[in-house]
């Protein structure tokens, strides 16, 4: 192929999947814009003035979101930690299936099994509670977290472990002081995914949540349906932007955070 | 120093018995309550009552076929464009081929955003009807086609290539990194068209990825919420809707049926997911 198809290729694709942002971006600036009008007649800042009314509940849906989605990611560091150490060191019989059981959750169609975790928290009284929110979320988006701690135990290896207890470490010592800092790499590739899925996540907090637990989703849902287009795109952006924001921070964060410790560059 | 036997499976107990507590108790109460226990009426019955209604209501019946061609065909479409999408970014040089990375966009998409974009894009009044009168294609509004509201499911359907297209590409991408170039790199020498490479040596080995992230999507579809709650018609319906609406919104004497057509889900899931990672498991036979 020549060089300038490969430009056309490359330059479709990016107009392929950055134009759905643009017209995001469009939309929440436009003032009237009425059909067929390939660009708004008027321009408007009244969509963000709008949200700049709402900034309350705004942030207190934010915070709601970011809340759960932290904790389910942290959640789901604690539960996979042993386990991802099990599956590449330990003694497994059919470790296969066992690892492929572990994994099914992110297969599974949320709906078929949500309803009855969703009535098994209501006899525990999880539901519409925080509480239960995070725990459903766990359920569903560890595996993420699991399979990026399989992959770094695998690169870790035991060697460290290893040298560890030969100069007297015990296994807290040697989870804490050697093995996780080498860890957060993995941790954080799988933390990213996980938090992600929660984050974005609709349906598992309407259902457990109820309405006592309303994260940004559930605050976004009614706009996405109403016929205000500019204020339903601009909360869209906010909803594709705060991931990306928080990525990048943590990028830029753990990648000093080896450096300074002299661990290489995280890569 | 591997752990023991015992020690590697007490190893595994945070994860099985929290989560796999949560997975077994909900499908047992869901299995429970589709013959009719757990029920909060007084003088509920055990029986097969809501099973037989699952393949005789011919709401639920028109619901679940529906579903499952909706499933099929958008992962079948984005099984296709996925493929073609990665292997013409597999064949860019370096510079360009990092431009093309935008196509990652709608991995971090949440659903219920790619829904609202379908509405913008293919909605009667949307963009792509705007630009066709511009262009002098239709007059009116009406003269588009109602792709969201037709009665053929073609909006939910379109979402759902829109989000999955972006996933088999990653998925294919990850597998094309390990074909041995040298194999179409021969191939073009001998006198094979572009064509024939595609077809003989890069298909062949995608398939393992490409028929699992086939069944992946096509179990989400089934399953998935977030779409057809926003963008979704009323008839027909979407099966995860039906089973949400039945459990949730009509008179509880008819929770045996949500149950039934939750577990019929369960099933299904239960028997595709192993046959996945299988495939995800196996090894190409260039390899």
């Amino acid at each position: 192929m020549n060089k300038r198809s490969h430009a056309f290729t490359a330059l479709f694709l990016m107009f392929l999947f950055i134009f759905p942002v643009a017209l995001l971006l469009v939309q929440t600036f436009s003032g009237r814009w009425a059909w067929p009008q390939v660009l708004p007649e008027e321009w408007s800042w009244r969509a963000w003035r709008i949200l700049g009314d709402q900034a309350g509940p705004l942030l207190k849906s934010l915070g709601t979101s970011l809340g759960y989605s932290l904790a389910s990611t942290l959640l789901s560091l604690v539960l996979c930690l042993a386990p991802a150490a099990a599956l590449v060191r330990g003694d497994l019989p059919r470790r296969g299936a066992i690892e492929t059981l572990l994994m099914a959750p992110v297969m599974v169609p949320p709906v078929a099994f949500s309803l009855g975790i969703h009535f098994i928290f209501l006899v525990l009284g999880l539901a519409d509670s925080w509480l239960g929110v995070v725990l459903v979320l766990t359920a569903f988006a560890y595996p993420y977290m699991l399979r990026a701690l399989i992959a770094g135990y695998t690169a870790l290896g035991e060697d460290y472990a290893t040298a560890a207890t030969n100069l007297g470490a015990n296994s807290l010592q040697r989870l804490l002081g050697v093995e996780l800092p080498l860890l957060v790499p993995a941790a954080v590739s799988g933390g990213s995914v996980v938090f992600l899925v929660a984050f974005s996540n609709y349906f598992l907090v309407f259902l457990v949540g109820g309405g006592s637990v309303t994260g940004f989703s559930g605050y976004l849902f009614p706009f996405l349906s109403s016929s205000d287009r500019p204020v339903a795109a601009s909360l869209t952006l906010i909803f594709l932007g705060i991931p990306l924001v928080l990525f990048g921070i943590l990028e830029t964060t753990v990648t000093r955070w080896y450096r300074h410790r002299g661990m290489g560059d995280g890569s | 120093m591997p752990y023991s036997r015992r020690s590697s499976l007490l190893r595994l107990l945070p994860l099985v018995l929290p989560v796999g507590g949560l997975f077994l108790a909900g499908a047992m109460a869901t299995f429970a309550q589709s013959f009719g226990a757990l029920s909060p009426l007084p003088g509920a019955k055990i029986s097969w009552d809501a099973w037989k209604t699952l393949f005789s209501n011919n709401w639920i019946l028109s619901s679940v076929l529906f579903s499952l061609a909706i499933a099929l065909s958008s992962a079948t479409l984005s099984v296709i464009l996925g493929t073609i999408l990665a292997w013409r970014i597999h064949q860019l040089p370096g510079p360009w081929r990092s431009i093309a990375m935008t196509y990652k966009i709608p991995l971090i998409l949440p659903h219920l955003t790619v829904a609202y974009l379908t509405v913008l894009l293919f909605g009667q009044s949307g963009v792509l009807s705007s630009w066709a009168a511009k262009l002098g294609w239709i007059q009116e509004i009406p003269d588009f086609p109602n792709l969201l509201y037709g009665g053929y499911g073609i909006g939910v359907a379109l979402a759902y290539v829109m989000k999955e297209t972006s996933f088999v590409a990653l998925m294919a991408s990850g597998m094309l990194l390990k074909l041995d170039d040298r194999f179409v790199l021969s191939a073009r020498m001998l006198g094979a068209s572009r064509f024939a490479v595609f077809r003989d040596i890069v298909l062949p080995h995608l398939r393992p990825v490409l028929v699992s992230s086939f069944l992946i999507l096509t179990l989400y579809a089934l399953g998935g919420f977030e779409i057809p709650w926003l963008i979704g018609e009323s008839r027909p319906q979407m099966l995860s809707i039906t089973a949400y609406d039945i459990y949730f919104r009509h008179d509880l004497s008819r929770r045996p049926e949500a149950a039934a057509l939750l577990g019929l889900l369960m099933i299904l899931s239960t028997l595709l997911i192993p046959l996945t990672f299988v495939l995800l498991g196996k090894k190409t036979s260039h390899e």
